[in-house]
């Protein structure tokens, strides 16, 4: 056999391959397409069962639909509810045993597997699904994985302590994304003085400013001090971080160190100070704001003409207009 | 009680539905597509219409507007249920005559509640 | 020289460029090849961004960087309204429409005007990349996220131009006015952006082709295939290049084009690059290739990375007639990106995109449609001819041919796999007779239309001929 026979046979194998794939694709989707009907009763009466469950009605369970059966068809229940009777219908469900092939795959050796077992525990979001997800957080091989069950349990309001999330996070090795950010904020309003303490730790400015950042969002008005502390900090991104955080809480105090921030010689903290005085509705801060209009940087004039559209439309007829010329 | 029609395509929903509003004494209607709804409106007549946006055929939005301008049928209070919240779409469904506009996922308690008070009101 | 020399010259000319046609199109089918796999590879390993991650997206929205759409119209009267309505209710948390009438001779600006109650404003240029004259911007009081800017005529890359200029926010994304934008298509492709460690500088998304498709107040209602065989051709070539050669460049970080018709750039690093270039057909290679030399040339880090999902959709030309006008324009717009930057290709300075992806290009665009297409008469007349192995004939024809179904249907079988768009097991199995039956005629009329572009650029030709479009009727 010479070499172009060896081509002429190996594309021809080649090519069967994958047609021989291609259909068996286009038959698994006609199968689907034809016990749908099939499938949809078979899921309605578990749905149906369950529900009579919930209302407290005795169902008997001979007639046992296979645990897969009642994971498919729980699935397609859970986008549909909420509220209380979600929760009892997920605890019934639970007892059943419909989590145990779940919390099988979340230990599967495919990271996709876990990935996609994560995202069921979360939806189901019962005890045993934290507990579960927790575990895989703290101690998941794969950092990847272990984000994951972060955010998973960051939607269900349940993640621990931040300095777990932390160490997870910088574990990674690279700069804070802005997903990481968002987990710093879940985790603030849970725990807001862990966080005010993981400050005295050493840590460097990127991740530093982030946790101050996330303070914004704890609702805690005792960590003011901390944030006021910040504004004067010699780093401008740690500043930037506080004016972003005070503006967030939206504590009257806050105005003082805003309107000195209007004065800083960085521009991305006078942008900062800027969008803090529109979102505290900083009423002080329109003559500095005017003056601002003819700052040196574009974006500084840009910003606080949008600032002042919004705090004093009034006081932007002429002197702008004039500045700009 | 009352007539209630419920047009969505996904038969886990309307097991849900009818489960409650028939344990709530209503007799409940099903329709899988907006052709199908539009046209059990015109020959039942129910009280009122659970009406779902993404459907086969024709869409929630233009059921909707077939049947409000209708004058035979613009009386029939029509709840629509369904996965899009968007501002836009919430906007546009109310303004476009809908009753009430729950989003999925959505509490039972507190859609049987709305229906009773439309019920109520229409009857 | 006697007649037995030049005879045998002769032959030994043919059995060359038979053997060199014969390695071209073999190598460039092994690189396709290739790239199925690791698309395949990619998508088996993918991690699809989960709720959880969407969740928190949502909740903490002001991190998700504004977006700019810039729209560039010309002569859009019909559309632009249902169009620009259709954008500003694109699923995102903070998005503006920058709408830039770009000198319509039609009443496109009016419509615009009349129907989102705008009125003359004053706007700040930030940048100004366009060659053209800015005549005046608009805003709307009820559409407080809406900018028109009316200027003179330009081409596309002049309207996106002064666009990008009016844009405030980090991010711009740049379309055509007639793409069908996804309800979710912005967010899908920003997402990367929420992952980044601030070395992202753009994204492109997968792209599909409307027609068949129900279209109604400019977005898409439902899926559908079209009737005609030359649409159908051009779903399979849309999936081929979007699911199998994007997804693995963009996995080696070696994506050279994002569409003109929907792509997510990073605003300060356009402006510092000028914007897109004006004297070009292939504005979009051209950015994406220049992009690839100006951060490579700075030594900076960056990334360019490609969403697999679909983000928009768009009208392809229904008949030969309008086709051969785009692929045309298309081949020419390459040569022109290629000569531009001819000091990229194998130059160690770059790379790898000057090491493997632009000499790819060059096989690809320069090379491969020539040497495919002589290959076909050469290869059967030297067998004829007895100077070559008659089977090397028809393993040409198994490499280019055969070959080519297996590769248009493997991508058919990541689609049907992965993302799952077609709407029946019937289409499917339509679609599927498409990817073999392209093979056969349509493949080859269009290494024809390429080498008309290869004419055009020869002759220098600058005349921008537009492509026919089918009307959606809403």
């Amino acid at each position: 056999m010479n070499a172009y026979e060896e081509i002429v046979l190996g594309t021809t194998i080649c090519a069967a391959g994958i047609l021989v794939l291609f259909l068996l694709l286009v038959l698994r989707r006609y199968l689907e397409e034809h016990t749908r009907m099939r499938r949809d009763e078979r899921d309605a009466a578990i749905t149906r069962s369950y529900l009579q469950r919930v209302a407290g009605h005795r169902v008997d369970l001979a007639d046992g639909w296979e645990r897969e059966a009642r994971l498919s068809a729980i699935s397609r229940i859970l986008p549909l509810l909420r509220g209380g009777e979600k929760t009892r219908l997920l605890q019934i469900a639970e007892l059943d045993g419909v989590l145990d092939e779940t919390v099988r795959k979340s230990r599967s050796i495919y990271r996709t597997e876990r990935i996609n077992a994560i995202h069921f525990l979360q939806r189901f979001g019962s005890e045993a699904c934290i507990a579960r997800l927790r575990e895989i957080m703290a101690r998941d091989r794969d950092p990847k994985v272990r984000l994951e069950a972060a955010f998973a349990l960051a939607s269900n309001g349940a993640l621990p302590p931040p300095r777990e999330t932390l160490r997870l996070l910088k574990g990674m090795h690279r700069k804070p994304t802005r997903l990481d950010i968002a987990l710093l904020r879940a985790t603030a309003p849970l725990y807001p003085e862990q966080m005010v303490m993981l400050l005295e730790d050493d840590l460097d400015v990127a991740w530093r400013s982030q946790i101050i950042d996330a303070l914004g969002w704890s609702a805690d008005m005792s960590i003011i001090d901390v944030l006021g502390r910040s504004a004067a900090d010699p780093e401008p991104e740690i500043r930037s971080a506080a004016l972003r955080a005070s503006a967030r809480l939206g504590h009257p105090v806050a105005a003082r160190w805003v309107l000195a921030a209007l004065q800083d010689p960085v521009t991305s903290v006078r942008l900062q100070a800027i969008a803090a005085s529109r979102q505290l509705e900083i009423r002080d801060a329109v003559p500095e704001l005017l003056r601002l209009c003819g700052d040196s940087q574009l974006w500084v004039r840009l910003r606080a003409e949008q600032a002042l559209e919004h705090l004093a439309p009034e006081s932007l007829e002429a002197p702008v207009l004039e500045a700009r010329a | 009680m009352a007539d209630i029609l419920i047009a969505d395509d996904d038969p886990i929903l309307v097991e849900i539905l009818r489960f409650r509003l028939e344990g709530a004494g209503h007799c409940v209607t099903v329709a899988r597509d907006g052709e199908e709804a539009l046209e059990r409106v015109r020959d039942d007549q129910p009280d009122l219409v659970v009406l779902d946006s993404m459907m086969p055929v024709i869409a929630g939005p233009e059921v909707l507007a077939e049947l409000k301008s209708d004058p035979e049928l613009r009386h029939i209070p029509v709840v629509m249920l369904t996965a899009r919240a968007g501002e836009a779409d919430i906007i546009a469904g109310l303004k476009g005559g809908a009753a009430e506009y729950l989003t999925k996922p959505f509490i039972p308690q507190e859609l049987l509640v709305r229906i009773s008070g439309l019920i109520g009101a229409a009857v | 020289m006697n007649l037995t020399d030049v005879v045998n010259a002769l032959a030994g000319g043919i059995v060359w460029i038979a053997f060199t046609c014969f390695v071209i199109v073999a190598l460039r089918n092994a690189i396709a090849l290739l790239q199925l796999f690791v698309a395949a590879w990619v998508f088996v390993t993918r991690v699809r961004p989960g709720e959880g991650a969407r969740d928190l997206w949502h909740r903490y929205s002001d991190l998700a960087l504004p977006v700019s759409v810039i729209a560039p119209a010309y002569n859009e009267e019909l559309s632009i309204v249902q169009s620009v309505k259709a954008l500003l209710a694109l699923e995102y948390p903070q998005h503006e429409v920058i709408v830039v009438n770009d000198g319509s001779k039609d009443d496109t600006l009016g419509e615009l005007l009349r129907a989102f109650e705008m009125h003359e404003i004053r706007r700040t240029q930030i940048a100004e990349l366009q060659q053209t004259r800015i005549r005046k911007t608009y805003g709307s009081r009820r559409y407080p996220n809406l900018l028109v800017i009316d200027k003179e005529n330009g081409r596309k890359a002049d309207a996106a131009n002064a666009g990008i200029g009016f844009a405030r926010t980090p991010l711009v994304c740049v379309i055509d006015a007639d793409s069908i934008i996804e309800p979710d298509g912005l967010l899908r492709a920003a997402e990367p952006f929420m992952y980044d460690d601030d070395r992202l500088v753009a994204v492109g998304g997968a792209i599909r082709i409307a027609n068949g498709c129900t279209v109604r107040g400019g977005s898409l209602q439902k899926i559908g295939i079209p009737k005609g065989m030359v649409a159908r051709f051009q779903i399979v070539e849309y999936l081929r290049a979007f699911l199998m050669n994007r997804v693995a460049n963009a996995h080696t970080n070696t994506l050279m084009l994002i569409s003109g018709a929907f792509g997510l750039f990073r605003r300060s690093t356009l402006v510092e690059m000028g914007g897109y270039r004006h004297d070009t057909v292939g504005e979009d290679l051209e950015l994406i290739v220049r992009m690839h030399r100006f951060m490579r040339e700075r030594k900076r880090d960056y990334r360019i990375s490609f969403v697999p999902d679909v983000v928009c959709w768009t009208e392809a030309p229904v008949s030969l007639d309008g086709l051969d006008n785009q692929r045309a324009r298309w081949q020419q717009g390459a040569l022109e990106t290629l000569q531009r930057h001819r000091g990229m290709i194998g130059n160690p300075r770059y790379g790898r995109i000057g090491l493997l992806a632009m000499p790819q290009i060059v096989l690809e665009d320069i090379l491969g449609p020539p040497a495919e297409l002589v290959g076909y008469l050469v290869l059967p007349a030297a067998a004829l001819l007895g100077l070559i192995d008659p089977l090397m004939a028809i393993a040409f024809f198994f490499v280019s041919v055969v070959f080519g179904c297996a590769l248009s249907v493997g991508t058919l079988v990541l689609e049907e796999q992965q993302l799952k768009r077609t709407p029946r097991a019937s289409d499917l199995l339509r679609i599927g007779a498409a990817a073999i039956l392209e093979n056969f005629g349509y493949r080859q009329v269009n290494l024809w239309y390429r080498l008309k572009g290869i004419g055009r650029f020869r002759r220098r030709d600058t005349s921008w001929a537009a492509v026919p479009r089918v009307g959606f009727n809403g």
